[in-house]
């Protein structure tokens, strides 16, 4: 159950103060992005390492500590090596070096992506985050939605946890067999019964302050030069990253 | 002109349900009023006819001297508030600011009120400190309260509670209680749905107790001596008066109790 | 069952992030206030639900619940496996960012299609149809994964332990163990709840275009 603690974290280090925290969310998020698709088209293995020199770089400037870095990044290495041994011996035929250069390069750009995902997502509080969604010109409804399951996805966790507590006291282990998949289904379905009969309540809820379909939020925060000099800056160094990359000679 | 008035309400939930079946009520500007019944009685349904949450499909609700419909709704809401059971179904937002500037800011207020509100709201309920907290590890009476400042926020003139003391612990029933006799004191109507006796002896100036969706009596906390009554609704009499049965006087709190018991070791 | 970014080439990419938006566009039209929290919460829901681990030897597997989000769902399946998907993203870093479109599609398409698949055979036991749509859930989704890694490179189809024999090894168990449970639960809510199967709205849904 490690990965329902790792949400615990997610505003550990959304206090603190650095260049990333103070960034405008929506611009960061927007920067975030460019940086990564411009990482995703990069061809040379060398090219990728140096993104993820950037993005570690970026997040260590940032104040988040290597150790938490490195905890999210085992959630990918072990996937990441898997690829790594099935391209380089997965013809049988001892390790290919063209294998063994894209599991590189993927690799790289993996992380970086991870890399750049945690720092966007760790250098402000989560509602921050979500506000930033709120205030981007996006439709209302599907926003409004993901508010939603960003909010009670932590109650369902609480519920989730409870419910296997419950399980553990009365002696339960899961095992494969037929009688720990039909705990299991029917627990989930019990589950989703719950949360539907919590979305009808909670759209009362709403309704009952005034909703009437349309999301109205709090005006942004102005966005100043500073700001936007981080995002000329970043998508600048992922541009030059691609010039290179491509052979244009700088 | 009266807060609430009911004539010949019914209800049927979709599954078949008879939630309500024939309810007349009338509920005067300014009182306490507590709407009694055991689980499944249709309380909560009720409620949710106050706030034109459900459409009276059969019968007539009128709420504060009018019946509302339509586009006219937006301004029922601001009107009456209505508080939740589970506060978890409410408070829906991020932070508990954002959460209790979501009603002011569906007013279509402009920002600089909204956030006059959520101050003002959050201040009352003196939980300015939780602002920037997200709901979910927030304790039970926290988000209570945060929620109750949800509604207060949008100032309205009436409000609606569904078993405000379920599940909180003895402290936060108390803050409860006082927080209500405030926002009586500041002009409020209040109605509340519960069937906790005990708080409703303590706390009412009248008692409606609900059974399978009818009225089955309506008047002052004396209704809560008649055991009989109190028997037929699967409802206990409140714990003051099972100890005070035979006392020619029935104190209303601890304190008249206290008053009682020491006149008569002292005599 | 995602793919991390950098692992396909571009153009699959690309095209999977176009495909995705406009099954996208098609999960959230003619949406609802009402609709908000439904989608909202059942997202949440079904990401929660399948963190439930099964042990298997040294390791373990968990549902995906794309075939009960199809039968949930309908039309709006694809919509909440995107909400999760972003959320899981966000939160964990699992999945990927530029792969969001893709992963949407992995997922989402095969949901429309259970769900459909489910709806289609009202006439049979809930059992049989809950297993079918659990099971057509998790081989459509091992299907595009296998169909976007070869796409992106031969070199993922090279050899008997090629990733793709590796994707469609790993996902055997989950298909049975997928299959099993999603019939499980659809029959529970069959019995307490059947008007949640998605039935009715479904059909009156599709009558409103």
């Amino acid at each position: 159950m490690s990965t329902l603690h790792i949400q615990q974290e997610v505003d550990t280090y959304a206090g603190l103060d650095s260049w990333m925290h103070r960034w405008e969310p929506r611009l960061k998020i927007g920067a975030g992005l460019v940086f990564v698709v411009g990482v995703v088209l990069l061809q040379s293995p060398l090219l990728a390492a140096v993104a993820l020199g950037i993005a570690v770089a970026a997040a260590v400037s940032s104040r988040l500590p290597l150790s938490f870095l490195i905890t999210r990044w085992l959630w990918v290495l072990p996937f990441l090596a898997i690829m790594a041994l099935s391209l380089s011996m997965g013809g049988g035929l001892g390790a290919s070096g063209e294998g063994l250069t894209l599991a590189f390069l993927v690799s790289m750009k993996a992380l970086t992506a991870l890399t750049i995902m945690i720092t966007l997502v760790g250098t402000q509080p989560l509602s921050a985050l979500m506000n930033a969604f709120t205030q981007m010109r996006l439709p209302h409804l599907p926003v409004m939605a993901l508010l939603l399951a960003c909010r009670y996805l932590f109650c369902f966790r609480d519920e989730l946890q409870v419910r296997q507590r419950a399980f553990a006291a009365r002696a339960f282990q899961p095992k494969p067999n037929r009688r720990t998949v039909s705990v299991y289904g029917e627990t989930t379905a019990s589950m989703l019964l719950g949360a539907l009969d919590r979305s009808e309540q909670v759209h009362r809820a709403m309704v009952a302050r005034g909703f009437d379909g349309r999301l109205r939020t709090s005006p942004p925060r102005a966005i100043n030069y500073t700001d936007l000099a981080k995002g000329v800056f970043s998508v600048a160094s992922v541009t030059l990253l691609l010039l290179v990359d491509r052979g244009f000679p700088i | 002109m009266n807060a609430l008035e009911i004539t010949d309400l019914h209800y049927t939930y979709p599954d078949g349900t008879k939630a309500l079946d024939g309810v007349s009520l009338t509920i005067p500007h300014y009182a306490r009023t507590v709407l009694l019944g055991a689980n499944g009685s249709g309380k909560s349904t009720l409620l949710l006819h106050t706030n034109g949450l459900l459409p009276p499909k059969r019968g007539r609700v009128q709420v504060l001297g009018q019946e509302w419909a339509g586009n006219d709704m937006r301004r029922l809401r601001e009107r009456v508030g209505m508080v939740f059971q589970d506060p978890d179904d409410q408070l829906f937002a991020t932070t508990v600011a954002d959460d209790v500037a979501f009603g002011p800011r569906n007013l279509g207020l402009d920002e600089s009120t909204v956030q006059e509100r959520v101050h003002q709201a959050l201040n009352e309920l003196e939980i300015l400190d939780l602002a920037h907290r997200p709901p979910h590890n927030l304790s039970l009476g926290q988000k209570k309260r945060a929620a109750i400042a949800g509604v207060l926020a949008m100032q309205p003139e009436m409000l609606v509670l569904d078993e405000p003391t379920a599940s909180l612990d003895p402290l936060a029933v108390r803050h409860l209680t006082t927080l209500l006799h405030t926002l009586h004191r500041q002009g409020r109507t209040i109605i509340l749905a519960t069937h906790n006796v005990d708080f409703a002896y303590q706390w009412a100036d009248q008692v409606i107790i609900l059974h399978r969706g009818q009225v089955l009596a309506s008047g002052d906390i004396t209704l809560l001596q008649d055991e009989a009554l109190l028997d037929k609704a699967s409802l206990e009499p409140p714990l003051l008066l099972q100890v005070f049965r035979d006392t020619p006087h029935r104190p209303r709190n601890t304190a008249e109790a206290n008053q009682i018991i020491r006149n008569t070791l002292l005599s | 069952m995602h793919i991390a970014d950098g692992v396909l080439g571009t153009p699959v990419v690309a095209a999977a992030a176009v495909v995705a938006a406009g099954t996208l566009v098609y999960a959230a039209r003619g949406m609802k206030s009402e609709d908000v929290p439904r989608v909202g919460l059942l997202a949440a829901a079904f990401f929660v639900s399948s963190l439930f681990r099964i042990p298997m030897g040294i390791t373990s597997v968990h549902p995906v619940l794309i075939g009960l989000t199809g039968v949930m769902l309908g039309r709006r399946a694809p919509l909440a496996i995107f909400l999760g998907l972003l959320l899981q993203a966000m939160l964990f870093g699992h999945g990927g960012l530029t792969t969001l479109g893709v992963n949407t599609l992995i997922m989402g398409l095969p949901a429309l299609f259970a769900g459909w698949a489910f709806a289609a055979t009202r006439r049979y036991p809930v059992l049989p149809r809950g297993f079918m749509a659990g099971v057509v859930g998790v081989i459509g989704g091992t299907l595009l994964v296998v169909a976007f890694l070869s796409l992106s490179s031969e070199m993922y189809s090279q050899g008997p332990f090629s990733l793709i024999n590796l994707v469609l090894l790993t996902h055997l168990p989950i298909v049975i163990i997928e299959g099993f449970l999603t019939g499980f639960a659809a029959r529970l809510l069959y019995r307490t709840r059947p008007e949640v199967l998605g039935i009715e709205e479904q059909r009156r849904e599709n009558r409103a275009e």
